[in-house]
């Protein structure tokens, strides 16, 4: 993707590895949820925001004066006679609003889900005001 | 080669390999198919697919479960194998879209021990929404009880 990113939540998974089958626990070192990521061109912003295991009809989606918020109600993925012997998975409901400005216009938006990652585009007003300014190498 | 060599070669115990079924989110238990050709390249040592990937593991009396985030992959970029070494998942990350994925494009494997015994049949896979379910059984699941409508309308149940 060529446009140029604004916003990113995510960061490496550092050591959150499957510890040894001796010494199996919950692991407390998860990322937060849900990741992130912002892309803006000259004629729209989009929201990526990486849900795996959530479908369409667990989430929503709210435009409200220059902002968006995300809201996701994550379904039961795991029998009830299932216990936990590793956890890192950050899954979890969610609700996160992200500040995308005055140039959003809300009813040109389109979103789909794809494999888990829930895509967000959003058109802007014509004759926009802001004006990336490149940065030269020396 | 002659044609009892190209035969032995062509059966050597590898891993079993399938796809992950591409099911609906109600749908939990899709068998695996085990075929017997490998329609892929050998699986070969590749990235560390739980460094970049998070997963949990439960466990019960009877099986194994393990929940893999996959964001951005899709289901045909996705294969489970079954060899003696455990359960393998091998996932390609590809350039395309990789904005979208929460790796580097690339290959990605891992493997998970199971009970010594399991069989492919007993293992199911299904990717739901970026979320790769492998559940593991330790024994043959029971047969599922199917309903059979008849032409008056009768139901006949088979165990």
């Amino acid at each position: 993707m060529s446009d140029k990113q604004l916003h990113n939540t995510d960061g490496r998974r550092g050591d959150a590895l499957e510890a040894p089958a001796s010494e199996q626990v919950l692991d407390s070192t998860r990322q937060p949820f849900p990741v992130v990521r912002l892309f803006e061109d000259e004629a729209s912003v989009t929201v990526l925001a990486r849900v795996p295991g959530f479908a369409r009809d667990d989430l929503s989606i709210i435009l409200e004066r220059g902002s968006i918020t995300l809201t996701g109600r994550e379904r039961a993925h795991v029998p009830e006679e299932f216990s936990a012997v590793l956890r890192n998975r950050a899954s979890t409901d969610f609700s996160c609003c992200l500040e995308l400005g005055d140039e959003v216009i809300g009813f040109a938006a389109d979103a789909r889900v794809d494999n888990g990652v829930l895509i967000v585009r959003l058109q802007k007003r014509s004759g926009s005001t802001r004006t990336l300014i490149p940065v030269c190498c020396a | 080669m002659d044609q009892s060599a190209r035969n032995a070669s062509s059966e050597a115990p590898g891993p079993r390999l399938a796809r992950v079924s591409d099911a609906p989110s109600s749908g939990f238990r899709i068998p695996v198919a085990a075929p017997k050709a490998v329609s892929r390249p050998p699986l070969l040592p590749r990235f560390d697919l739980r460094q970049e990937f998070a997963h949990d593991r439960f466990e019960s009396a009877q099986a194994t479960l393990i929940l893999i985030d996959l964001p951005g992959v899709a289901p045909q970029h996705a294969c489970v194998a079954l060899s003696a070494s455990g359960v393998h998942v091998h996932v390609h990350v590809t350039a395309s879209n990789a904005a979208f994925q929460s790796a580097p494009p690339g290959d990605y494997e891992a493997t998970f021990e199971v009970a010594p015994g399991v069989q492919a049949e007993w293992i199911t896979a299904v990717m739901d929404n970026g979320l790769l379910k492998v559940r593991i059984d330790q024994q043959r699941p029971a047969l599922a009880r199917i309903e059979i409508a008849t032409n008056e309308d009768e139901l006949i149940w088979i165990e």
